[in-house]
């Protein structure tokens, strides 16, 4: 089943950048050697805020980056690229995607309205999960 | 590749892999990465974020013996309380004196009083350092709020703070998140009845309480001489909150009120009579602590703690009240990937008023308080990235009662030779310092005990002496104890559910405290003459200790799984004094032989786990300590069994049928150290226990 489809070509392996989150980053490449044990490749990247996101299909911004998020979300719509965050405010400010707790579970929020303009589509079913 | 694949290639499983990822930000202890990975949304969104208890990998990687009884022990091993479910940890002597009296000895040394290992709850010892012992309020806990019990061995490179030298069990509390919704727990059988119930809800997206309850009796003994029947109460609350993703502040409290029986001989020294004396060991009081986690990820984090607690102690041996307060901070940092530091600082005081009581006066000079800071810090140094790391610690201890600060260095090392393979060694140097309930002693009659008739000349004739009756005190400046720990220990994970460790140790101990022989005065103005013989308590003997814990868990089937303990130790004690003969110093003779037989040398454990179906399921404990001896008595050796048969019809409700000591009608473990007063055996039981949720 699919979740999210780019209307841009993209091709193996799918690019994960992340900024500001060495933990995250260090534990999606154990995730992807392990991944790729099983015949399917990624590639993860640790970029920084002022890097382009060209090229990356998914990117996730750690904590304290605020003052950043225009100049990063203006570029990741304009290379279609999957925002993902879980700082407040993450999809007030333009964010696709912020993960929340609630009742020690781990909740997703979806900004739909602004899925187009990252020329993406999210699916039925992730809306169906989203907590809003 | 076409473009219409091209443009489907996310899809659930890689952001899946993203859930993970922020997964591992945000939980404080989640499952592993090899159990997320091949999860589907839903699961994932249907796992706890916050799990108390150390991560299983975090434990894998740490170089000093542990061994963690997790949420499946805690919920089917065939026992009711802590002490009976450690005794299926590996090298762990748990004896149980009487009715709730129970000592806790890890590697080879195990007393009532003056325990050379800790226990905490949440890493809060109850009754601070008063007499390093182990009471039945500290352990008499709610199961259902338990998340684990966590044994450690030896000091951890100082890590575990101060007078752990011999290890600690720390049990760590559900966070409130974890204890949603109500719960009533209730026990019936033959010698035990108890109720427990828990109330939790959430207060908002990021916050959390409970409110549990808990009231016991057991009986469980056999003695002909009196009950020791035991009452429990206890009323607690947890509150949580997660002011970010990061952070997770808890604040907890709780009531108690324990009641035991207990039976002593109360010599008369102005008659030289002998009488019985039966009373109650009477403990009520309160703890809470505050305490702040702030967990940035794995390597970096801090918590922040801070506690206070008072109990009013009336015991056959003493009367106190206790007050108890202290902070501490453990931080961790990682800078880059080589470099990892971890830091612990605290400061606890302990306020022991004594009390009037008719076996033990305390100096008036005595400090009527105790102070003891800790600082400590390690490095830690990637040799060879992911394969070789080097740990260098140093950590120092002070307490008002020595007026000492003692540097305690630490070096480990951590060697990574497959994935599913460690080796490490350590070296650390530990300090026990004087418990305050023992250091400003004056007066403590231990007892009365009837000895070879010996006839005394006097110019009114011979008079025959057949009992002596025994006091100590406490020297005036005893010092503290130290430990110098060497520890080798091998891991391996076969698999996600089989698994193997091996510790082995050596153990150098210095300035242990025993009782010196003083005075013995024969007094024959009295209807019945004794000798008065006065012990002193002061450090007095050295030696070593080796020995290993070997640990194993495999799941045969799905259904089947076991999991076997086995652990050995020696002990060799000799007199500092190098003019020590036991016949002329009996008292010194007795701490040497007690120190060197207080554990037997080889225990056993085993944990048989047969789901017989989804409703059915039996768990079979079979545990083994061997005989020892020494010149306060004989230990039998122990081969008994443990059965719980349950059966869960739903999610929310599991009757279960326990039966405990079941291969023997009476248990004695009447031979643990300094026990007060006259011991009782344990009875074979059975119960029936209900626990239901709703």
């Amino acid at each position: 089943m699919d979740f999210i489809r780019w209307e841009r070509p993209i091709e193996e392996p799918v690019t994960i950048a992340v900024i500001g989150s060495k933990r995250l980053y260090q534990q999606l490449q154990v995730v992807a050697a392990a991944k790729k044990a099983k015949g399917r490749e990624f590639r993860i990247i640790e970029i920084s805020e002022t890097d382009s996101t060209e090229g990356i299909e998914v990117l996730y911004v750690g904590l304290g980056y605020k003052s950043n998020w225009q100049t990063i979300f203006e570029d990741a719509r304009a290379n279609s690229v999957l925002t993902v965050g879980e700082e407040d405010q993450f999809l007030e400010a333009g964010g696709l995607i912020q993960f929340s707790i609630q009742r020690n579970r781990l909740r997703f929020a979806l900004n739909l309205d602004e899925a187009e303009n990252y020329q993406l589509s999210l699916s039925s079913k992730l809306v169906q999960l989203a907590v809003r | 590749m076409s473009k219409q694949k091209a443009r489907t290639i996310i899809h659930g499983k890689p952001l899946a892999r993203l859930f993970l990822g922020c997964v591992s930000t945000l939980a404080f202890s989640m499952p592993e990465n090899s159990q997320l990975i091949d999860l589907s949304l839903e699961e994932l969104a249907d796992i706890p974020i916050v799990q108390s208890g150390k991560k299983k990998q975090r434990l894998f990687d740490t170089p000093a013996g542990a061994f963690v009884l997790g949420r499946d022990a805690i919920e089917n091993l065939p026992a009711d309380s802590i002490p009976e479910m450690l005794r299926y940890a590996p090298g762990m002597h748990m004896m149980r004196s009487t009715n709730g009296t129970w000592g806790m000895g890890i590697r080879g040394l195990n007393s009532r009083f003056l325990g050379r290992s800790i226990f905490s709850v949440d890493d809060q010892s109850l009754y601070g350092n008063l007499y390093a012992g182990l009471y039945g309020s500290q352990h008499d806990l709610f199961l259902d709020d338990v998340a684990a019990v966590e044994v450690v061995y030896g000091p951890g490179g100082g890590l575990w703070g101060p007078n752990s030298g011999n290890g600690r069990v720390n049990v760590i509390l559900k966070s409130a998140f974890e204890t949603e919704g109500s719960l009533l727990r209730a026990q019936v059988g033959s010698e035990e009845k108890s109720v427990a119930a828990r109330i939790g809800w959430t207060l908002d997206a990021n916050s959390a309480m409970r409110v549990s309850a808990k009231a016991a009796n057991r009986q469980a003994s056999f003695s002909q001489r009196f009950q020791d029947d035991w009452d429990t109460y206890r009323v607690g609350f947890q509150y949580d909150n997660r002011p970010s993703t990061s952070d997770l502040v808890s604040v907890s409290g709780e009531l108690y009120s324990s009641v035991v029986g207990s039976s002593r001989d109360a010599p008369d020294f102005s008659t030289g009579a002998i009488a019985q004396f039966d009373s109650e060991e009477r403990h009520r009081g309160f703890n809470s602590q505050v305490k702040w986690n702030r967990q940035i990820d794995a390597d970096n984090g801090v918590i922040l703690r801070a506690w206070v607690g008072a109990s009013e102690i009336r015991a056959p041996y003493a009367n106190f009240d206790l007050g108890v307060a202290g902070a501490e901070a453990r931080g961790r940092l990682a800078v880059g990937r080589r470099h990892r530091f971890i830091f612990t600082g605290g400061v606890t005081y302990d306020d022991p008023d004594d009390d009037e009581n008719p076996f033990t006066t305390f100096r008036r000079s005595a400090r009527d308080y105790n102070i003891t800071a800790h600082a400590g810090s390690e490095y830690s140094f990637s040799l060879r990235p992911d394969e070789l790391e080097l740990s260098i610690g140093l950590s120092g201890s002070y307490d008002t009662y020595s007026d000492n600060i003692e540097p305690l260095p630490s070096a480990r090392i951590m060697y990574r030779p497959a994935e599913n393979s460690r080796i490490w060694a350590s070296y650390s140097r530990s300090t026990r310092n004087v418990p305050p309930g023992i250091s400003g002693s004056e007066r403590v009659v231990r007892g009365a005990a009837p000895i070879e008739p010996i006839e005394i000349p006097t110019p009114f004739g011979n008079f025959t002496v057949a009992q002596q009756f025994i006091t100590n005190e406490a020297a005036v400046e005893i010092e503290n104890e130290d430990l110098d720990a060497f520890e080798i220990g091998y891991r391996h994970q076969f698999s996600d559910t089989s698994s193997l460790s091996i510790n082995v140790f050596r153990f150098e101990y210095g300035n242990m405290i025993v009782g010196l022989d003083d005075t013995r005065v024969p007094v024959l103005d009295v209807p019945t003459p004794y000798l008065l013989f006065n012990i002193i308590i002061d450090n007095g003997a050295e030696g070593s200790s080796e020995g290993l814990e070997c640990s194993i868990s495999h799941e045969f089937t799905q259904k089947l799984s076991a999991t076997l303990g086995y652990a050995r130790v020696r002990n060799r004690f000799e007199a500092i004094s190098t003019s020590f003969s036991p016949a002329t110093m009996p008292a010194l003779a007795v701490g040497i032989s007690t120190l060197n037989n207080p554990t037997p040398e080889h225990l056993a454990n085993a944990w048989l786990q047969y789901e017989l179906s989804q409703k059915w399921r039996a768990d079979l404990g079979v545990r083994y300590s061997a005989s020892f001896s020494n010149l306060t008595g004989s230990q039998p050796s122990i081969f008994q069994a443990d059965m719980r048969l349950s059966w869960q019809p739903n999610e929310h409700l599991r009757l279960s049928l326990l039966g405990r000591n079941l291969l023997d009608p009476l248990t004695d473990e009447g031979l643990l150290k300094d026990s007060v007063g006259y011991t009782t055996q344990q009875r074979r039981e059975a119960s029936i226990e209900l626990r239901y949720d709703f």
